[in-house]
């Protein structure tokens, strides 16, 4: 009697043939033979995933479906930053780099494969609530970019110079400059990492002689990566590199050498007051007398081409007294507003039904709700009453305690 | 008492001083029915003439209560001779009005046998032989109760057996029913036996009573066990349950106020929802802690509500702990229009339907916080 019932049921799952993957995919496979006893009649849920790994044939279609990042690219371009730190430390947990496919990501990809590069660099500033998915939209959108052969000047997470930087010192070369040696060092191997295939296929080349020390000079004519590699070995001089690096990129992209992206997470720390160096007066620096501030800062106008800005403002990238909204135009005061406008904003918000569907699919595919309870209708409801669809705290009702 | 001789006494009329006897100056002769002279104890007297004096008390109290009840009757232009004990009421608190809050202390008129405790009548006639057979127990009227008790369960299995002889089966629609009744309590039946019982001898009775109703013949004593059932008050609340209202669109949907400590909370729960819940103009994620997040989806989620309601909440005052248990009542006081009895009568037990009476005690002054002490040093 049973046998003859899953028969039914398989029979009638295989008469579905091309609807979306989301309908509880059964677990018929070649695998199990289903006229055994052991597989079951109920039906398994499984994540609804795609096998369209490269974000540039992605498709609408393919909204609310997980693709996977492989370990290799995800090292390569994440290795040293990128990817939120739960986030990674769930992933390493379930084996597998995959990501949703959320539209906020797929419209930016949308635009970015449509702009017309000889016109100023386009920005798309993703904006949201807190846990809405920006950094993870920023990290599909970076590998779509990569893919595409752009040159990535990512910044993983800029707060992190502002307020967690690992050391300051008095730049050498500029009165009234700090330069963060060791967090540069950590910046040009992150960009080496992303970018050495490429830099070695564009073979970009300094326009001008830099020289560092009375010994150490690099020639015009040389290679852009003898900078790179040596900021990496001279920590003393990285913030300058760091300087060298993206003047240069400026200007090769601008005479069309290359294609530049500029990715920034927190876009908006770039312009607030106050960074936690504390001078010899007992005040606080104003970070736009940091080195690399500057260097990036130099990217954010308007008077380049072929290049695209994607950024996140996120009200914990401001200090504590401004986050009280989400709003680009409240986070990225005044200075922030004028350097960056025009730009085209993006709403990343919760997760909606679809989505929501798909991230608990995922998690009971993964093992990771294992109370039969979760994927239940009203296990469901409840995972989205106590979340309220927001998928940070999603995650963290579902972790461990 | 040693002069007093009763039928079987077999000493002969003591010539000697017994050495318990009563001194001849506290015996009475007392004129008895068959004009002979019978030795009565003072005590003995005592007590007659207490019993009689309480007899015409009672006499002379009912008789000024039922002329009392006559002229009420006049007085509230009402006809006298149907006029009932509920109506004495009624007009002694429309011609007395009482702003006392306590009912016990307010003007009343009662019969004497209500207002007057009752009273063992006498137990031994004037020779001092009591009449109970039981009297020496010292609860006659206790240990009677349990005598019937036994003689009827004898009884009901001599019927059952008979009914087996004729292969006659218990007959399950004469089942006798105590639905809604419980035993008396100890107090109750004090009353009801006029005898002070210990608690092991109301456990008893209680035991005994239950062996009785559990006979399967019960029905045939059904007299005698309600003697001693009364009916149990239903607690749930008699108040009218609001109705749905419907906005212009047709969506029903209730509005309630809750309160807790000192934040209160409006709440408007729509129908036909997707499970939207929005408090002072945000989500859910208003309150940061995860506690206060489900103390507001509780009764939502209890009441199998959960996605298919729409919440709009506003809440001032009090902390987060106080706003969350707030708009939980609220949302809970909202939802009866939503849902049938039982599951009302589910949500009562579990909670949701009481208002958090508890409030903030203050401190005082020598002492840690509200109740706790310092530490105390014996020296």
């Amino acid at each position: 009697m049973a046998r003859l019932l899953s028969r039914n049921i398989f029979q009638s799952f295989s008469d579905f043939g091309g609807c979306s993957a989301l309908v509880r995919n059964v677990a018929v496979g070649r695998e199990a033979r289903w006229w055994s006893n052991e597989a079951s009649p109920a039906v398994k849920v499984t994540a609804p995933r795609t096998s369209l790994n490269q974000p540039g044939l992605q498709t609408e279609e393919q909204l609310g479906l997980w693709y996977t990042l492989e370990q290799d690219i995800a090292k390569q371009l994440f290795g040293l930053g990128g990817i939120p730190k739960q986030f990674a430390t769930q992933c390493k947990t379930f084996a597998e780099t995959c990501l949703m496919i959320r539209k906020p990501a797929l419209t930016t990809i949308d635009y970015i494969k449509k702009t017309n590069l000889a016109l100023p660099p386009n920005k798309f500033i993703l904006y949201g609530r807190e846990g809405v998915g920006k950094s993870l939209s920023l990290v599909h959108i970076t590998h779509f970019l990569s893919q595409d052969n752009w040159l990535l000047v990512h910044i993983p997470w800029a707060p992190r110079w502002r307020r967690g930087f690992k050391e300051i010192t008095a730049s050498a070369t500029v009165p009234g400059r700090y330069d963060h040696p060791l967090d540069a060092v950590i910046w040009l191997q992150h960009f080496k990492s992303q970018n050495s295939q490429l830099l070695k296929t564009l073979q970009l080349e300094t326009s001008e002689e830099y020289k560092w020390s009375r010994r150490e000079v690099t020639e015009a004519g040389a290679p852009l990566i003898d900078i790179v590699e040596l900021g990496i070995s001279r920590a003393r001089f990285a913030s300058d590199c760091i300087m060298a690096v993206t003047t240069e990129l400026k200007k090769h992209a601008t005479h069309q050498r290359c294609k530049i992206a500029v990715v920034a997470d927190g876009i908006n720390t770039f312009f607030c007051l106050t960074s936690r160096y504390r001078l010899e007066d007992l005040t606080y620096l104003n970070p736009e007398n940091f080195t690399i501030f500057q260097a990036f800062m130099q990217l954010f106008n308007n008077n380049w081409r072929n290049g695209v800005v994607v950024a996140s403002v996120d009200s914990l990238a401001n200090d504590g007294a401004r986050r009280e909204s989400y709003l680009p135009r409240y986070l990225l005061r005044q200075k922030g507003w004028e350097t960056l406008d025009p730009f085209i904003p993006i709403l990343v918000s919760n997760y909606n039904e679809l989505e929501m569907q798909s991230i608990v699919d995922y998690y009971v595919d993964r093992n990771w709700l294992q109370n039969p309870g979760a994927s239940s209708d009203t296990g469901r409801r409840e995972l989205a009453g106590l979340s309220s669809c927001n998928p940070y705290t999603l995650m963290n009702i579902c972790n461990s305690l | 008492m040693a002069s007093i001789r009763c039928w079987n006494s077999t000493t002969p009329e003591p010539s000697s001083k017994p050495l318990t006897s009563v001194p001849a100056s506290d015996t009475i002769k007392h004129e008895g029915s068959g004009n002979q002279l019978i030795k009565v104890s003072k005590a003995m007297k005592a007590y007659q003439e207490k019993a009689q004096a309480l007899d015409a008390l009672m006499f002379e109290k009912t008789t000024e209560y039922e002329i009392g009840r006559r002229h009420l009757a006049n007085m509230m232009g009402e006809d006298p001779e149907t006029f009932t004990d509920e109506d004495i009421d009624t007009a002694i608190e429309y011609l007395f009005p009482s702003g006392l809050f306590e009912p016990r202390a307010r003007p009343l008129m009662k019969h004497p046998t209500e207002v007057f405790a009752r009273k063992k009548v006498a137990e031994f006639d004037e020779t001092g032989r009591p009449f109970h057979v039981l009297f020496y127990t010292g609860l006659p009227n206790y240990y009677q109760v349990l005598h019937d008790l036994s003689e009827k369960v004898r009884e009901l299995d001599s019927f059952s057996d008979r009914m087996m002889q004729y292969n006659i089966h218990k007959d399950p629609e004469r089942t006798l029913n105590v639905g809604g009744t419980e035993w008396v309590k100890k107090e109750q039946l004090e009353d009801i036996l006029l005898e002070k019982l210990k608690d092991k001898q109301y456990e008893f009775f209680v035991r005994s009573m239950n062996r009785l109703l559990d006979h399967p013949f019960s029905y045939r004593v059904e007299e005698f066990i309600m003697k001693f059932r009364k009916h149990v008050q239903i607690s749930v609340i008699h108040k009218e349950i609001p109705k749905l209202m419907f906005t212009a669109e047709g969506t029903p949907y209730m509005a309630a106020v809750g309160r807790r400590k000192t934040s209160t909370a409006s709440v408007t729960v729509y129908g036909r929802g997707s499970g939207k819940i929005s408090i002072n103009g945000e989500d859910l994620l208003y309150f940061k802690y995860i506690q206060d997040r489900e103390q507001v989806l509780f009764p939502l989620q209890f009441s199998g509500l959960l996605g298919k309601v729409d919440v709009v909440a506003d809440v001032d005052g009090g902390g987060f702990s106080g706003q969350s248990g707030a708009i939980r009542y609220a949302i809970s006081m909202a939802v009866r229009s939503f849902v049938d009895e039982q599951m009302m009568e589910k949500m009562r037990l579990a909670g949701l339907l009481t208002r958090d009476p508890r409030r903030h005690e203050r401190k005082k002054p020598g002492w840690k916080g509200a109740r706790a002490k310092y530490t105390w040093k014996k020296r």
